[in-house]
């Protein structure tokens, strides 16, 4: 299956979030959703993000333009 | 996230600046992006981020009762009306307005850095289902019409119902 990419190089906070949120509804509970962005907010607002929502960061990488964030869609309780 | 109760948010905009009119809207975008529910109350010059841009239609005399004084407020509120544009574009920042000048000034760094207008921002905001009230007080005493505001205003509301709303919320924010 294709990885849902949400690509929001040169947005910046709140629409990288927003973006997350709309794209994240789109996966199954379990999947994964990857976010490239290069606002430096996105390092500390999506792992608070997960924190507050309940979805899981699985990784964070710092990419020569900025961030690849990947986020797992929580399972339903 | 259906068996855990959702968080709620309620902010109120009071004043008609840029700048504070971009970070309720930043925050009310956050917030409903965190699965919160956001309610946006919007009341005296804060009802500007809300309105269509320009100027609004005053009344015509005919429709202006008449209350107080030889010709009654309708020729403040018409002068009014002309001297207090509505809509993101018209709003001007709270420093360095330099008569308009700023505003422009600042749309175009905004539009450089590629950050959202207010439009666009209230656009996610609706459809991340943010709702937005106007205190229908404000809009009878600065002659705004209903018709003047954007479509994504569905509630016309007073004091009781922000703070029914306010009463049960977890964030309250007053900018």
């Amino acid at each position: 299956m294709a990885e849902r990419v949400v690509d929001c190089i040169g947005l910046y906070c709140p629409v990288p979030i927003a973006q997350a949120a709309e794209a994240i509804r789109e996966v199954a509970p379990g999947e994964t959703i990857t976010i490239l962005a290069d606002d430096p907010g996105v390092e500390n607002d999506f792992p608070n993000w997960c924190k507050v929502t309940g979805h899981e960061l699985v990784a964070m990488e710092k990419t020569g333009e900025g961030f690849r964030i990947t986020i797992r869609r929580k399972r339903a309780p | 996230m259906a068996e855990e109760k959702r968080k709620r948010m309620v902010l109120v905009l009071c004043a008609g600046e840029l700048d504070r009119a971009l970070a309720c809207m930043n925050i009310a975008v956050g917030g409903a992006s965190m699965g919160m529910e956001v309610t946006v109350f919007c009341t005296f010059f804060g009802l500007n981020a809300i309105r269509k841009d320009g100027i609004a239609r005053a009344p015509r005399p005919e429709e202006e009762p008449k209350r107080l004084g030889l010709f009654g407020a309708g020729a403040i509120r018409r002068v009014f009306a002309w001297l207090n544009p509505g809509g993101g574009r018209y709003m001007n920042p709270s420093r360095f307005s330099f008569g308009g000048l700023g505003r422009r000034l600042m749309a175009y760094l905004m539009r450089d850095s590629r950050m959202a207008q207010l439009d666009e921002l209230i656009k996610l905001a609706a459809s991340l289902g943010v709702k937005f009230i106007a205190c229908t007080t404000s809009l009878e005493a600065l002659g705004i019409p209903r018709g003047n505001l954007r479509p994504e205003v569905k509630e016309f509301a007073g004091v009781a119902t922000f703070l029914a709303e306010a009463i049960g919320s977890d964030v309250q924010l007053f900018i």
